[in-house]
């Protein structure tokens, strides 16, 4: 079991690395319109389009790893006054029976959008760039496939009290730098 | 159908409140009380809200100045501008207290989180204060309003995500918070030199020879401290006012500019860059999915009617324009303290922009109010962000007590600053009104 859930996190984990190294790629390409158009005066064709695409791609494909991380934030002033296990319970049923298939229903709607649009070839129609949408659609449906493929990894360690609901501090790791 | 309306409020907080994230609450609540109404169909109206968020061009600006702000955060230059300041406001009453202030203010204007900044901030605030023997609500109440600046200085995410949901312009905006901001800092200083001032034993003067060096090497460490951040600042608002660049350009021309710098005083490391790339997707991918469920959530409300019957109750309600601003801002106010600034600006905005819109308020006016409002749901508790950063670093003696104590006069300048600009609505609109020319 225990072999199964961390095989199954390296896909959040992969996606996660991926969206970071797509902001680099994000900056990268809005310099370069920048410089294009100013020190060239020759602006791209396609910089606005990509911008958002990365973003949406940033996000999507970090939503899991962000899961995995327990960052998604939550209002826990009135539950951390319930027990442990009451709060695990409550976080692996919401995780397992609705947020899991939630998800599994979008990323399945969004697969069928990203294959209509493949075998059409739709392109974005109000682009003057035009470019094809299938790409795009498909990082959505991946990004909420492996989101829901972590709603169900998570249930289960909170029902195996694995997981304790808020125990991220990732954003304050920045402390221990500087002690 | 008629009562989702009615129940999608409460039912919405009583999965918040049950400790599951904000952002699956308003997805939970979007899909099941959407499937009341639409059946089967509901997955395919709510994928709308993902692709149009996953493709909104204003919010690609996000994951730039976060990604900006991680960086400013771990390099040294907090601790050299900290300095700085101190050298030369320090022997004012009050003075290590308005050196934090002033920090703050200058990392709120250069990056668009708050946050890490306070931690930053308070790792070396803290004890510089504890040091002289500050009062406690003092240090605690000064770190926890710095660090709450961050949403009201420009650049500020919540101006770009609430420029996303109400289809304004972002350089407007950022322009309209900016005296407004100016304002509030001004405040803070004014407030922290009249309290050392009446209550010297509240902040003790530092000592002389803590603070005696010669002109010139003030002069030296302090445009090492402060041009580059600075320039950095200007780079950023400039080239946006101007309307040089979109926002994500210039938030792609901080990026760069802090890795530069940070490149410059040799403080960038590998593990820095890597870190700061894992922060900059998490925190994006947090606040997307929260728009992403607070868009859900707006057309699941629509859908069964809500919209027009907040509309027909604001009507019989008979508010008057003075009337209906004060209820819509003490909702906001209300909600700050049970809500963070995202999910505030996401399930009630989308709401009251037509209600603005129809009464014919000025949106940039109301908007600024309701970014000032905003900034005091960092202070009040129990869901107070700038209080939990705090605890995450205070010492035993700085106690929850001098905490609670300690924002209160802070949130008071803010209400004050909020009537301000209510009186004076020019302090607001004035500056974007100078950016439709360019």
């Amino acid at each position: 079991m225990q072999k199964i859930l961390n095989t199954l996190d390296k896909i959040s984990i992969i996606l996660g690395g991926v969206a970071q190294f797509i902001v680099i790629l994000l900056i990268t390409s809005m310099i370069y319109e920048v410089v294009a158009r100013y020190g060239f005066n020759q602006p791209t064709l396609w910089a606005f389009d990509i911008s958002y695409m990365l973003n949406g791609t940033i996000f999507l494909l970090g939503a899991a790893y962000t899961l995995r991380n327990d960052a998604h934030v939550r209002i826990d002033f009135l539950s951390t006054k319930l027990s442990l296990r009451v709060q695990q319970w409550i976080n692996g049923i919401f995780y397992m029976l609705i947020l899991g298939p939630i998800f599994t229903t979008f990323g399945y709607v969004a697969s069928q959008k990203a294959w209509k649009a493949f075998i059409t070839s739709e392109v974005e129609s109000v682009s003057p760039w035009a470019p094809l949408v299938w790409p795009f659609y498909g990082v959505i449906a991946i990004g909420l496939l492996s989101f829901a493929i972590q709603f169900f990894i998570e249930a289960i360690r909170y029902l195996l009290k694995q997981n304790v609901p808020g125990d991220h501090h990732g954003e304050l790791e920045v402390i221990e730098e500087f002690k | 159908m008629s009562f989702i309306p009615i129940v999608i409020f409460p039912a919405l907080f009583i999965l918040v409140f049950l400790g599951i994230p904000v952002a699956f609450s308003l997805i939970i609540i979007s899909v099941s009380f959407g499937y009341l109404i639409l059946g089967d169909l509901i997955f395919l109206q709510l994928y709308g809200p993902i692709l149009s968020t996953s493709s909104n061009f204003i919010l690609a600006a996000i994951p730039l100045f976060i990604f900006m702000g991680t960086i400013l955060e771990r390099t040294g230059i907090a601790l050299r501008l900290f300095q700085a300041l101190q050298l030369w406001v320090g022997r004012w009453p009050g003075g290590v207290a308005i050196a934090t202030i002033l920090m703050c203010a200058v990392f709120a204007a250069a990056s668009g989180v708050v946050g890490a900044v306070e931690i930053v901030v308070g790792l070396m605030a803290i004890p510089a204060m504890q040091k002289y023997k500050y009062d406690g609500s003092l240090i605690a109440g000064t770190i926890c309003a710095g660090g709450s600046l961050g949403t009201i200085i420009p650049p500020s995410i919540v101006v770009v995500v609430y420029a996303s949901m109400a289809q304004l312009s972002i350089g407007q905006l950022f322009a309209a918070t900016m005296l407004p901001g100016l304002l509030m800092v001004v405040f803070f200083v004014g407030y922290i030199l009249l309290r050392a001032y009446l209550k010297p034993q509240d902040a003790p003067p530092i000592s002389k020879e803590d603070n005696d060096i010669p002109l010139k090497t003030k002069l030296l460490i302090t445009v090492k401290a402060l041009l580059p951040p600075l320039i950095l600042i200007f780079a950023v608002l400039g080239s946006l006012l101007v309307g040089a660049a979109s926002p994500t350009e210039a938030a792609a021309v901080g990026a760069v500019g802090a890795l530069l710098l940070a490149a410059a005083f040799k403080e960038l490391k590998w593990k820095t860059l890597k870190s700061a790339l894992a922060v900059t997707v998490r925190i994006t991918s947090m606040i997307m999915l929260i728009v992403v469920g607070g868009t859900m959530f707006t057309s699941v409300f629509a859908l069964s009617g809500g919209g027009q019957m907040v509309r027909d109750f604001v009507v019989s309600a008979e508010f008057g324009e003075v009337g209906l601003i004060l209820f819509l801002l003490a909702i906001v106010f209300i909600a700050g303290f049970v809500l963070d600034w995202i999910s505030i600006v996401l399930i009630f905005i989308p709401i009251f922009i037509p209600i603005i819109n129809a009464a014919g308020i000025n949106q940039i006016w109301f908007t600024v109010m309701v970014m000032v409002v905003i900034q005091t749901s960092y202070l009040t508790p129990p869901m107070a962000p700038s209080i939990f950063y705090l605890r995450s670093i205070a010492p035993p003696n700085l106690t929850y007590k001098h905490m609670y104590r300690g924002v209160i006069p802070f949130v008071m300048i803010q209400l004050l600053v909020l009537i301000v600009v209510a009186f004076i609505p020019g302090v607001a609109t004035y500056l974007p009104t100078l950016l439709v020319g360019l």
